[in-house]
């Protein structure tokens, strides 16, 4: 099912509702509205843009945010550890004054007993010159371990009580359609913040989890969405001027229902607006074609990790493993890891038992170039 | 004749030993090496920055994860969207290594140690992570702690760890072995040639700051040097910018005079200091003056005093003077 067409099909529900008001309001000249969606549970509307806060620079964070503010902005997301604590002390200069309008929201660190969460929080509430957060996240999980950690839920349960955080969440950047389902099993959660855009949808397949955490009634935020841009042989186009890319991919995002908002990251004035307007304007045509070639260039450079070549080398080479060890190392990541897991695998099961008889290849539903993938992977793991 | 039937066999023994090498790393059946585990670095970069992580664990931790090592391409993977301000400040690479406490799998602490091209831009990295009132360590060039981690700097390298829970014990192994990794980074501690311009009276040294980008919330400014001074009971702004060129200089200082007139009054033209000047409200920062001395840019902004801000200038124009 296309995105546009479950939008008409879903036109009397309340998020439609507001994305259609807000572009009726365009369409007759008015200023345009930034249209609002539930976030889960938490009895917030929040704007389908937000206030990524990551990288605001030192001189003129001011300007960025009282600017998001006139436009109606009302959702604002930082961490503990965005510059050592400088980003959530910027914040304290301005927040203070919008606090009643917005939703805000931060992060703390996964790891440590529940003081040090409730350290954390206490931290961050004093950079921020604040009282309180709306929604306090768990940074950076990536497995249901992390999720269940009582010691996070009994951490929340002490800030709760103290009233300085409202609501749970995590925040996931790997491994994160098995985060997001622990997250929406254990039920303590209120908000997800993940990362969505057209890439890591097309090579995770986040849309199934995304629906499943909003029916559950968790609010689901999205961020980097134009992260993975990068060029590959005739993406050089989208650079040259034409379609936005940019804009198309903030559009892309918020045209899923499921999503409640996006976050991105404003780091200029100019940036901040022109992201705010893409949140308030529909896909053209153009940009959904954009998307559409922009992926099709990208499919045979991104392993998705369907196994289908696995099944069916006939030499028992563990294809999709051995390309899996080689973003670790490649990516450097894990380097060591990459490594000692290729030297894990039997003999018969590295690409010194293949015959290069290019079936992987040809099994590969994105079209990916397996063989040089595999030499590759070899010269690095080996 | 001999020389030559000798140097003759040489070249045989390499040329099958080369053979036998690219027969070893050949393709498909019946070739590859046997995988090595482990992690090397290869390139003399890498080799350099990987001198500083422990050569062995610290006594009572365990090696948990890592060591492994970031390009640009590959950092957002290590520390996610954070990477864009470490890029903005040329990052280069990364090493970073994981240890767990063998008593406590909570306790975790990670080393990493960056390095960012030049002098300017270690000291501007470690100037963006460091609060307004650090609590100083003597580790690298200089050195900070807060609750759960460490930030050192040493010419342009950027050392930082961080742990999962703080404590007496842990804190005196993270300044071990911060120290240990500044010690190991070659080349000599240099502060950023930038600071040399500044006056040092009434200077608050914590305040020193590099910033790469959007310097004055403009996207033509990089790379400025400013510092709070006091002034009676409050504090105001020095700013320096080098430009590549006078006339670049003199291309954006026009360009920023006309932000500031669009934004607010129209700025007063100043006589006398640099090559030209003006005074107006400086968007969030104020009461500035704003001028133009060669290739430099500069200001004081969140005057209070004018007297005392022109004098500063004055001292700084005179530094800027001497080369």
């Amino acid at each position: 099912m296309k995105r546009r067409d479950f939008l008409k099909r879903t036109a009397t529900g309340v998020a439609a509702a507001g994305l259609v008001a807000g572009r009726l309001a365009g369409l007759v000249g008015a200023a345009p509205v930034l249209p609002k969606r539930k976030l889960g549970n938490t009895g917030w509307e929040a704007t389908v843009h937000g206030f990524g806060t990551m990288n605001i620079p030192d001189d003129g964070y001011e300007a960025i945010m009282d600017r998001l503010m006139e436009l109606g902005v009302n959702y604002v997301d930082t961490a503990y550890g965005y510059e050592g604590g400088n980003c959530e002390r910027k914040l304290g200069t301005i927040v203070p004054k919008y606090r009643d309008r917005i939703f805000l929201a931060t992060k703390w660190p996964h790891g440590g007993p529940p003081e040090s969460f409730v350290a954390s929080l206490d931290e961050s509430l004093r950079r921020m010159k604040v009282d309180s957060v709306d929604l306090i996240q768990t940074h950076m999980c990536k497995n249901a371990d992390m999720i269940n950690d009582e010691r996070v839920l009994e951490g929340f349960g002490r800030v709760k009580q103290a009233g300085k955080a409202r609501f749970l969440g995590f925040t996931s950047h790997e491994n994160i359609v098995d985060t997001c389902n622990a997250g929406i099993a254990n039920g303590n959660y209120a908000c997800m913040l993940i990362k969505n855009g057209p890439l890591a949808n097309q090579q995770f397949n986040l849309d199934p989890v995304i629906k499943k955490a909003h029916d559950a009634g968790m609010g689901v935020i999205a961020m980097k969405c134009q992260e993975g841009d990068r060029d590959f042989p005739g993406s050089e186009k989208f650079r040259a001027g034409g379609v936005s890319l940019y804009a198309a991919r903030v559009k892309w995002v918020l045209s899923n229902p499921n999503i409640t908002t996006l976050i991105t990251n404003c780091v200029s004035l100019a940036v901040a607006e022109e992201n705010t307007k893409a949140a308030m304007q529909e896909m053209t045509e153009a940009e959904e074609q954009a998307i559409r070639e922009y992926l099709a260039l990208a499919k045979p450079y991104v392993c998705t990790g369907c196994g289908q070549c696995t099944r069916l080398c006939p030499r028992g080479v563990k294809v999709a493993d051995i390309l899996r060890y080689e973003a670790y190392a490649t990516g450097h990541r894990q380097p060591a890891q990459g490594r000692e897991l290729y030297a894990k695998l039997p003999r018969g099961q590295t690409f010194a038992a293949c015959n290069l008889c290019g079936i992987c290849e040809g099994a590969c539903p994105n079209g990916l170039r397996v063989m040089d993938r595999l030499k590759d992977a070899h010269r690095v793991l080996a | 004749m001999r020389m030559v039937k000798h140097i003759a066999a040489m070249l045989l023994v390499c040329l099958w030993a080369a053979g036998a090498s690219w027969a070893q790393e050949g393709y498909g059946e019946g070739g590859g090496a046997e995988p090595q585990g482990g992690w090397a670095p290869r390139t003399k970069a890498e080799k350099s920055l990987a001198a500083a992580l422990p050569t062995k664990p610290p006594e009572g931790w365990n090696l948990s994860e890592g060591p492994g090592i970031y390009d640009e391409e590959a950092l957002y993977q290590h520390i996610d969207g954070a990477a864009v301000l470490f890029i903005d400040y040329g990052f280069r690479l990364v090493v970073t290594a994981q240890y767990t406490k063998q008593a406590d799998s909570g306790l975790v602490m990670t080393v990493d140690v960056y390095d960012m091209g030049t002098p300017d831009m270690g000291f501007g990295i470690y100037s963006a992570h460091r609060p307004p009132d650090p609590q100083f360590v003597d580790v690298g060039k200089q050195g900070f702690v807060v609750p759960l981690g460490l930030f050192a700097y040493k010419g342009r390298y950027f050392v930082q760890l961080a742990v999962t829970r703080p404590g007496p014990e842990t804190d005196k192994t993270m300044l071990e072995v911060g120290r240990q990794a500044a010690e190991s980074l070659k080349g000599k501690a240099q502060e950023p040639k930038l600071l040399k311009y500044l006056p040092g009276e009434d200077l608050l040294p914590a305040t020193i700051k590099i910033t790469a980008k959007n310097v004055l919330g403009q996207s033509y400014l990089d790379n400025a040097v400013s510092a709070l001074y006091k002034e009676g009971a409050g504090e105001s702004r020095l700013l320096l910018i080098p430009e590549p060129s006078a006339p670049e200089a003199a291309r954006n200082f026009a360009k920023y005079k006309a932000f500031v007139a669009q934004e607010g009054q129209v700025p007063e033209e100043l006589k006398g200091i640099g090559q030209e000047a003006f005074k107006g409200e400086i968007p969030y920062n104020g009461l500035g003056i704003i001028f133009r001395q060669g290739r430099f840019l500069g200001g004081v902004m969140r005057i209070q005093d004018e007297e005392r801000a022109r004098l500063l200038l004055s001292r700084l124009l005179d530094k800027l003077g001497k080369g």
